[in-house]
């Protein structure tokens, strides 16, 4: 199959997983596409949420419009890693001989919805870092490999709710995007009410397989970036990094870290997501801007004066692409 | 995109051309931004020579910078080619193409093919062939346009704008101005004396040379008022000291007399004086020792001429006849003049002319014939002056001497040597060659060393014998050397007070504050002149050609005229008829009684108050030159010049 053609199936295949995912979630529509492209990228989403605002159901969704395995752990603070990774057991062989054997976890399937992932402790939190990095688990010594693909879909309740553990730094980086679920509009909450409450539920059908998913994540990645185009990301994720010289005012002012690496790769490969579902071949700027705000809200980490100050991420990412320039000659001019 | 075209070569056209249209656009933005940053630049020059004391540039110098600075902004922003790459960025940002141009000029830059670049490429072309280069880069007014208005308009306000400047600069800049055309034309006055006659001894050199340094010094305005007047007074001094020296000598002083007569001619030989008659002669031809003819004849043609003008009106039978009348004694008069060998230029003419009733020819030609009598009148009158020189001019060597005549002795002297040399004289030439120089001995005395060479020429030409006089001739030809050295001598001296002149004028203009006034200095020493070789002030007032031109001084010829308001007051002619010595004045004013008290009134002084900046060098100076100037006009009586002078001279 050509490029080409990859590049016109991909399409279907986007915009045939909005129209099935959009018959059960109701508006959202960037939350969808979000998730999407995430999914494309072959990156985690953290989606956060105040309760009851569909954040569950568009995972369950998701999986179900992908053929993959799918599994959910509801974190809870009792949770135990081992919860989620499994562990060996002292099992009796059919010869009688008891031996330990790995009894495997939520965390071997292709999709895992971590609900509200805040709510376990740190603890247990951390267990899925190997997972979502290396797409791998270690326990007992040994090494496991995750089929792939592999994805993590958390779900998680503002930080300052009751009960809630915040999550570590280090995990935080390792979601693609974080996704803020917003409240429906007049509109949408109608169309929810119509749904959930009269008749039955309108069943989704399978749209993409997980082979399919992988070309399409290797097609993803083969997308051209123009080198202004990557400049631009750089520079953007140079401009967070707060005591350096390439920091701005606000940085500096308000921030305690800046993105890692992590972030600018996130920035480029949800750009190139983007320019496919827009109709081009190449990354353009625009593509990198409008996924600045997912790919960096939760890898910057606020200082106390912007605690105090109530000012957010949001507002920092917002202020970083309006001062930081599109083009390298405006930066030395 | 245009058939048979690949895609990236349709991109790389467009971006050509857009690339061109920026490249002007950034050229004409440079032009402007140099005409800003020129004009603005120039404004501020002006203004800064407005306010401060600080060089002007000229109009056209600010025009050429302006135009500098424009071709150099063009120049600067013009030369370089936008890079196609960065284009490309520019279009996509300025056309919102999402980076597609860049991408595709990115992949060709970079080598990369296979189908992303086929891809992107296609895609950018597509966008790319309806890309229009000249409204996507429009040339607009430039940035600043208004600033460069502003600045045209100040540039041509400023224009009549006098500087601001303080009274004190000024009077130092008119000083400046003063000094260096003073120095100026001290500088070229004596160029042109030093090119003309060149001193002949090595102390006038240098002391003229040293003139010519100062003169150079003064004309680059180095020197401030008060250097420059003290360095004049005291440069003035040291040459006419040398000049009173040099004249001082006692072979110099007896020429000197000869030197200040008045006549051009004089002490220029006999010979001169004789070659210069018979061309006078010769010009006047049969006129000569007919003056009353030549009256007659003028009087006769001046009342034809009037008579002319008050013919009746033509056509009528009395014109006619008056016409006839006045032909016949124009005939007559004709006859006259040619009977007497002094044809008349247009005589002829004049009366054919007034036969056929032409009465503007006639009077040409009637003028024409009075002119020509003016000039041989003329003639006449310098023939009669010459021979009354030549009544007075000294034949023999011992009156030569006596009476100074230097170049006459020397061409005495020289007719000596070419008979000496010629061969054996007679005897009686030779005892008349004796004669004249044993008298030509006591006069001898008073030119230093001429007696010796005199004496010796005697003693020799006495004894007849041909060797003898061979050595008579070579000491003759000496006692002309000596007295060439003298002449020089004078020259020099003569010169050097004429430089001194010129620096005392000098000084005189720049304590003045005024421009250097060459004719007072010219009508203050008036010399003609002498032996020869030019006098003080050659080539400035001591060479009037025109008085041993007669021929030439034509139209300046005033003797007929009376001035009444030239007559000096209240001063009674010993010849006048009606004198009577009771009428004679006892104390005229502005005379002064020899012996008698100076009048004089007293003046009640202006007080001024406050304190004088004036440097006193710089005050005695000035008083110096005024001093100078007033005993040189000869403002001051001369029994008081001493004294004056004097006084003034102690001021050091």
């Amino acid at each position: 199959m050509t490029t080409e053609e990859q590049i016109a199936k991909f399409k279907t295949v986007w915009n045939d997983l909005r129209t099935e995912i959009g018959k059960t979630i109701v508006g959202h529509t960037d939350i969808v596409e979000g998730t999407l492209i995430a999914v494309f990228a072959g990156g985690h989403v953290l989606l956060e949420g105040v309760p009851g605002l569909g954040k569950t159901l568009l995972v369950r969704t998701l999986s179900e419009v992908l053929e993959l395995s799918f599994n959910r752990i509801q974190f809870t603070p009792d949770l135990m890693p081992s919860d989620i990774l499994g562990t060996n057991l002292v099992v009796e062989s059919p010869e009688g001989r008891r031996e330990f054997q790995f009894q495997r976890g939520p965390i071997f399937a292709h999709l895992l919805l971590a609900d509200e992932i805040n709510r376990a402790t740190p603890k247990t939190q951390s267990a899925m870092l190997e997972a979502m990095q290396e797409k791998s688990v270690t326990a007992g010594g040994e090494i496991r490999r995750l089929a792939e693909p592999f994805f993590v879909m958390a779900t998680q309740n503002p930080i300052d709710q009751e009960g809630t553990y915040p999550l570590p730094e280090a995990q935080l980086d390792r979601f693609f995007f974080k996704l803020v679920v917003g409240y429906p509009t007049g509109a949408d909450l109608t169309e929810i009410l119509t749904r959930t409450t009269e008749g039955e539920r309108t069943p989704v059908r399978r749209v993409v397989d997980g082979a399919s998913l992988m070309e399409f994540q290797k097609l993803v990645r083969g997308v051209p970036a123009p080198g202004p185009v990557k400049d631009y990301a750089v520079r953007l994720i140079l401009a967070t990094h707060p005591k350096t010289s390439t920091a701005l005012p606000i940085s500096n002012q308000y921030l305690r870290f800046g993105s890692s690496p992590r972030g600018a790769q996130a920035l480029l490969l949800a750009g190139k997501v983007r320019a496919l579902t827009q109709g081009r071949f190449n990354v353009s700027l625009e593509d990198i801007r409008s996924v600045a705000l997912p790919v960096l809200r939760h890898r910057l980490i606020l200082n106390f004066e912007a605690e105090a100050e109530s000012i957010t991420s949001d507002h920092i990412v917002q202020e970083i692409l309006k001062q930081v320039p599109k083009t390298a000659e405006a930066v030395t001019a | 995109m245009p058939e048979g075209m690949e895609p990236i070569q349709a991109i790389e056209a467009a971006l050509i051309r857009v690339a061109q249209r920026q490249q002007l656009a950034k050229a004409f933005q440079g032009v402007a931004s140099g005409l800003l940053l020129g004009s603005g630049g120039v404004v501020l020059l002006e203004c800064l020579h407005k306010l401060a004391p600080i060089p002007p540039l000229s109009r056209a110098t600010e025009v050429i910078t302006v135009i500098c600075f424009c071709l150099v902004g063009g120049t600067l922003k013009g030369l370089k080619r936008p890079d196609l790459g960065q284009v490309a960025s520019w279009v996509d940002e300025k056309l919102d193409l999402q980076e597609r141009l860049t991408a595709a000029w990115e992949l060709r830059s970079t080598g990369v093919t296979g189908e992303w670049q086929s891809l992107v490429t296609r895609d950018a072309a597509t966008h790319a062939a309806s890309l229009n280069a000249n409204t996507l880069v429009p040339y607009h007014s430039p940035r600043g346009l208004r600033w460069i208005g502003v600045c045209a308009a100040l540039w041509v306000v400023l224009a009549f704008v006098d500087p601001i400047r303080s009274a004190a600069f000024r009077g130092k800049e008119q000083d400046k101005k003063v000094i260096a055309e003073t120095g100026k034309k001290l500088l070229e006055i004596t160029r042109q004396q030093v090119e003309q006659r060149h001193p002949a001894l090595e102390s006038s050199q240098k002391a003229v040379n040293e003139a010519l340094e100062f003169g150079q010094q003064l004309s680059e305005a180095k020197l401030s008022r008060g250097e420059a007047i003290t360095d004049l007074a005291s440069l003035a001094q040291k040459l006419e000291q040398e000049a009173k020296q040099l004249a001082d000598r006692p072979g110099v002083r007896s020429l000197e007399p000869a030197s200040r007569a008045s006549t051009p001619t004089a002490g220029k030989g006999a010979n001169d004086l004789q070659q210069r008659m018979q061309a006078m002669k010769d010009a006047l031809g049969a006129a000569e020792g007919k003056d009353k003819l030549l009256s007659e004849l003028k009087e006769k043609l001046e009342a034809a001429r009037k008579a002319s003008e008050q013919l009746p009106a033509a056509g009528t039978p009395e014109a006619a006849a008056a016409r006839e009348n006045l032909a016949r004694a124009l005939e007559n008069a004709a006859r006259e003049a040619t009977e007497a060998g002094i044809p008349l230029e247009g005589l002829d003419e004049a009366v054919a002319a007034l036969k056929n009733a032409q009465t503007d020819f006639f009077l040409r030609d009637i003028q024409g014939a009075l002119s020509s009598i003016d000039k041989l009148q003329q003639l006449a009158q310098s023939l009669q002056q010459l021979k009354e020189e030549q009544a007075k001019e000294a034949r023999t060597l011992p009156e030569q001497l006596q009476k100074g005549q230097a170049q006459a002795a020397k061409q005495r002297l020289e007719e000596m040597i070419k008979k000496l040399k010629a061969g054996p004289l007679s005897k009686a030439d030779r005892e008349l060659l004796v004669d004249e120089l044993e008298k030509a001995l006591s006069p001898a005395e008073q030119y230093e060393k001429l007696p010796e060479p005199l004496k010796k020429a005697l003693q020799k030409a006495r004894t007849g014998r041909p060797g003898d006089q061979e050595g008579a001739a070579e000491n003759l030809a000496e006692a002309a050397k000596e007295l060439d050295r003298l002449q020089q001598e004078l020259a020099d001296a003569d010169q050097l007070a004429g430089v001194a002149d010129l620096l005392r004028e000098a000084q005189d203009a720049i304590g003045q504050g005024r421009g250097f006034q060459q004719g007072k200095a010219a009508a203050r020493r008036p010399r003609a002149g002498h032996a020869g070789k030019p006098g003080r002030g050659v080539g400035t007032w001591g060479q009037d050609s025109n008085l041993e031109q007669p021929e030439s001084a034509e139209g300046w010829d005033n003797s007929g005229l009376t001035q009444p308001t030239l007559d000096s007051r209240s001063v009674v002619s010993e010849d006048a008829p009606d004198k009577n010595p009771n009428l004679a004045p006892a104390r005229v004013k502005g005379q002064m009684s020899p012996g008698g008290s100076m009048p004089s009134i007293t003046l009640k002084g202006v007080h001024i108050k406050g304190q004088s900046n004036a440097k006193f060098t710089e005050a005695a100076a000035t008083a110096q030159a005024d001093a100078q100037k007033a005993l040189n006009q000869d403002k001051v009586p001369r029994a008081y010049q001493d004294s004056v002078k004097t006084y003034f001279d102690d001021f050091k």
